[in-house]
């Protein structure tokens, strides 16, 4: 077998850069609202300059390649989306049930998606325990000591 | 300690990363420990076992941390423009007593500037101690926590802290969609701290852009506002030399390959 393997021709990067030439084409549009030449002189100007790397990116990643070789995920999928989707719920329900509910929610769901070893009736009572004065703590903390406004919840008012 | 003199070169290296960065305003301690870990991966010979507590790693991120303290002093004391969080605090106790920070501060106050070297360098020197003794019995605990608890706590310390900073919920959902953007540039190879770097230097050099150009279409003489001076000559050859660095150096690998291939 032949230790000399093709040339890795990058191609999530070389999406990326295009992606990132739709950006810059975006950005260019947007500045059609500025009006005089000292507000959009410097945007343009960074726009050209990630227009024409980019391009030059996949020039390189056609004609020479040399692109780094992606490793395969290590970990799971579904604990990353579960992680991110419970993030993004927090954020948007935060508002409407108050930052106690739902901070003692997102920490319970997260104990779950980040638990790694089996279950026991010790841990199953001992996380939970610990995750809510984490939570209350942080609200005293900032509330109280540091006197930030915590959404009360608009189910509350 | 035998890990510090072996990684020398990464300790001093991070610590100039470190002390450069601190200077830059806004710029603090956890883009001072981006930059320089990325740096050490990029120079290591082991760039795969980062991310795995590979102690050079560690080294970089926490030398250039505490190296941002001294830097951020420079434009505190002298500018009166604080470099990180903590100079803006001590920005505010030194214009509360009355005094003024500025090229002058040197000279009407030498005392309070030596108090600030001294008490900088004897903290220094008290990392050692409080690190080898904290560090032996308490930091380590952290990595006995577990992750069931240790994610969740993460998580949330990052949603409340986004949170608090304007009280929107919509920041939240903004730091969550930046750090999905982040996680799939880094799985493409994209480096994080030119990105950071990038938004911290944005504004600077955006102003600097725009000054320039206003001065150089006043006085007609736009080109040679930018490439009149040798000193922006060598910053612009610079720039463009490292901008074009990854296709010199691919340039270079073949050119060897073909090389070594004809030699053989």
């Amino acid at each position: 077998m032949s230790n000399t393997s093709a040339p890795n021709k990058d191609l999530p990067g070389t999406i990326l850069a295009f992606i990132f030439i739709g950006v810059g084409c975006l950005a260019w549009w947007d500045t059609f609202d500025m009006g005089d030449s000292d507000s959009y002189v410097f945007p343009r100007a960074v726009i050209v300059t990630l227009i024409v790397c980019c391009l030059l990116l996949i020039g390189r990643n056609i004609i020479w390649g040399g692109g780094k070789n992606h490793k395969p995920l290590d970990g799971s999928a579904w604990r990353r989306i579960g992680l991110v989707l419970a993030m993004l719920g927090t954020a948007l329900l935060m508002p409407v049930f108050g930052f106690i509910i739902v901070g003692m929610v997102l920490f319970g769901v997260l104990i779950i998606i980040a638990m790694f070893e089996p279950w026991t009736r010790k841990l199953a009572i001992a996380y939970p325990l610990i995750g809510a004065t984490i939570v209350i703590s942080f609200y005293l903390l900032f509330a109280v000591l540091l006197n930030v406004t915590l959404p009360t919840g608009s189910l509350f008012d | 300690m035998k890990i510090s003199w072996v990684g020398k070169f990464n300790l001093l290296r991070s610590s100039i990363i470190g002390t450069l960065v601190g200077i830059l305003p806004g710029a603090g301690g956890s883009i001072a420990g981006l930059v320089a870990y990325s740096e050490a991966r990029r120079s290591s010979k082991n760039p795969e076992n980062f991310g795995k507590g590979e102690p050079a790693g560690v080294q970089a991120t926490e030398s250039a941390n505490n190296a941002t303290v001294g830097g951020g002093f420079i434009p505190t004391l002298v500018l009166g423009i604080p470099g990180t969080p903590p100079d803006a605090v001590i920005l505010g106790a030194l214009m509360v007593q009355g005094v003024r920070t500025g090229p002058d501060l040197f000279t009407d106050e030498g005392s309070i500037v030596y108090t600030f070297i001294y008490g900088l360098f004897i903290a220094t020197l008290l990392m050692l101690p409080v690190g080898l003794v904290i560090g032996r019995y308490a930091y380590k605990s952290i990595i006995h926590v577990p992750k069931a608890l240790l994610v969740p706590t993460v998580a949330f310390m990052t949603v409340i802290g986004t949170y608090a900073i304007r009280n929107n919920p919509a920041d939240v959902v903004i730091m969550i969609l930046l750090g999905i953007f982040g996680w799939v540039l880094g799985r493409f190879g994209f480096s994080a701290s030119p990105i950071v770097l990038g938004l911290i230097l944005g504004n600077i050099a955006e102003q600097g852009f725009v000054q320039a150009w206003t001065i150089g279409a006043a006085t007609e003489n736009l080109f040679g506002m930018f490439f009149g001076r040798p000193i922006s000559l060598v910053i612009l050859g610079f720039t463009v030399l490292s901008l074009f660095y990854p296709l010199i150096r691919i340039a270079i690998e073949n050119f060897k390959a073909k090389r070594q291939g004809g030699l053989s």
